[in-house]
């Protein structure tokens, strides 16, 4: 046996003549059947109700705002980008498969998109009068002009194709209830001159700061795009969006400055 | 069978009555039988180890009117085992001298004295120094053995946390494995190979600070 290990055993020799209270303290712990209790009772309950409060603060920043924070980083126009990304969606999906015999009403917050109208069987060279079926008023009256030279059943379809949109609109719109407090008048620009566009066979005019002032209406929420309108119009309107407010005929235009809110001309 | 407390147990012994052998055995039996067998790994002989524990026991009570019973038993029980181990591994290594047969040798140690072996081999850590490596001792230390130097040990394993003393006292009094011990201590294994390593060294820089050595 080498020195270490003659000095080692007499370490262990000087451990068992360990004083009998700390035998006998470890003996009785060895027998106590709460060993994880003694290790969770380490801290005292505020210290641990802290530290527990901690990591779910932690857990839900990093779940719900860190993804917001992203977005709007990323996005630009964030969640509303995504809301009308997914309306966008849900339209196109329920564009195609809608019924033709849906009832239509004027009333009822539907959609046109372009898409659905090329989609919609129309012939290239039709499309981009179906298209323009909202523009300025301007361009509403180049279409009207150049609506001689369109065939009837290029009408028809694009009328087929603006009645289907809106069933699908009007289907979309039941499905999900807009949020409130999306969007507000404070987000709305007013143009410099009173602009029109004509959007299924109606006329709207954007409204001026006065009527601005006076509308009422509670907060809304921008429900579906309607995609490009036209690039013919004075103003370059980047998409038609309706609000979700089921009793008005108000439509927002996007523009390149900024959301025009226009209201029925007659 | 009522289970008496220790001192009653202790008095039935300065009665000499035998009922104090049975509560003995009842009370303390399988904690004893534990220890020998930690240290034997041999289930006979552990039993008898327990055995000359009781008698030992029977022998020395009175004078002797020990205040923790559990604890003074696995001294006697610990220390017997040792010895016992000693013993056997003596023998068996000078039959194995005898027959030149060095492999089997090896495998009589690292089987039948596992885990005090290993315990030797962990303590080595705690063994203090004194100078230079090859050098003669420090003429200022003091060497120190036996009760003594367990003394120094208890002082010691009152400055550690609970948890540390109890790892160390399950691990190398009672020479638990070290799952064993991190269950007895309620701590995880992981914990508990890092709680022991430090109080090993503890201990070391413990006794070289106090002019110990051993």
């Amino acid at each position: 046996m080498s020195e270490h290990d003659a000095k080692s055993e007499k370490l262990l020799e000087g451990i068992g003549f360990l004083d009998d209270d700390l035998l006998s303290e470890a003996e009785a712990f060895r027998l106590q059947p709460e060993k994880t209790e003694a290790r969770k009772n380490r801290y005292p309950k505020p210290v641990r109700i802290a530290a527990i409060a901690a990591c779910a603060a932690v857990f839900l920043f990093s779940v719900i705002l860190l993804p917001r924070f992203f977005l709007r980083m990323g996005g630009g126009s964030s969640d509303q980008a995504a809301t009308l990304e997914m309306a966008a969606e849900t339209t196109g999906s329920a564009a195609a498969s809608a019924e033709a015999e849906a009832p239509v009403n004027g009333a009822d917050v539907g959609v046109l998109t372009e898409e659905a109208a090329t989609e919609e069987a129309v012939p290239e060279t039709a499309a981009e009068e179906a298209g323009t079926a909202v523009t300025t008023e301007e361009a509403a009256a180049d279409a009207a002009a150049k609506d001689a030279e369109v065939s009837a059943a290029s009408e028809e379809a694009a009328a087929g194709a603006a009645s289907n949109a809106l069933t699908a609109g009007a289907a979309s719109d039941a499905s999900s209830e807009p949020a409130e407090g999306e969007y507000d008048y404070a987000g709305f620009i007013l143009p410099e001159s009173v602009i029109a566009v004509t959007w299924n066979g109606r006329t709207y005019r954007s409204v001026t700061e006065d009527e601005m002032k006076d509308l009422q209406l509670p907060s809304f929420n921008l429900k579906a795009p309607a995609g490009q309108i036209s690039a013919s119009s004075s103003q370059e309107f980047v998409g038609l969006y309706l609000f979700a407010s089921y009793t008005s005929n108000l439509i927002a235009v996007q523009t390149t400055s900024g959301y025009v809110l226009f209201i029925p001309a007659d | 069978m009522q289970i008496l407390e220790d001192a009653a147990i202790v008095d039935l012994y300065f009665a000499r009555d035998e009922e104090a052998l049975k509560q003995t055995a009842s009370k303390f039996g399988a904690y004893l039988t534990k220890i020998a067998f930690n240290i034997l790994t041999s289930r006979p002989d552990s039993e008898e180890c327990v055995n000359d524990t009781y008698l030992k026991a029977w022998n020395v009570i009175p004078p002797q009117k020990p205040v923790y019973l559990g604890s003074f038993l696995s001294k006697i029980t610990r220390n017997l085992s040792i010895d016992r181990l000693r013993r056997q591994m003596a023998k068996k290594r000078t039959n194995a001298v005898q027959t030149q047969d060095k492999d089997s040798e090896e495998n009589i140690v690292s089987i039948e004295g596992r885990r005090y072996d290993l315990s030797l081999e962990e303590l080595s850590e705690s063994i203090p120094a004194s100078g230079h490596e090859g050098s003669l001792p420090d003429p200022s230390y003091e060497y120190v053995e036996g009760a003594e130097l367990g003394r120094l040990i208890s002082a010691y394993l009152r400055t550690v946390s609970k948890e540390a003393r109890l790892l160390f006292i399950y691990r190398y009094f009672d020479m638990e494995s070290l799952k064993d011990s991190a269950s007895y201590a309620g701590v995880t294994e992981a914990n508990a190979k890092t709680l022991l390593y430090r109080t090993r060294l503890g201990l070391k820089n413990y006794l070289e600070k106090e002019g110990y050595l051993v």
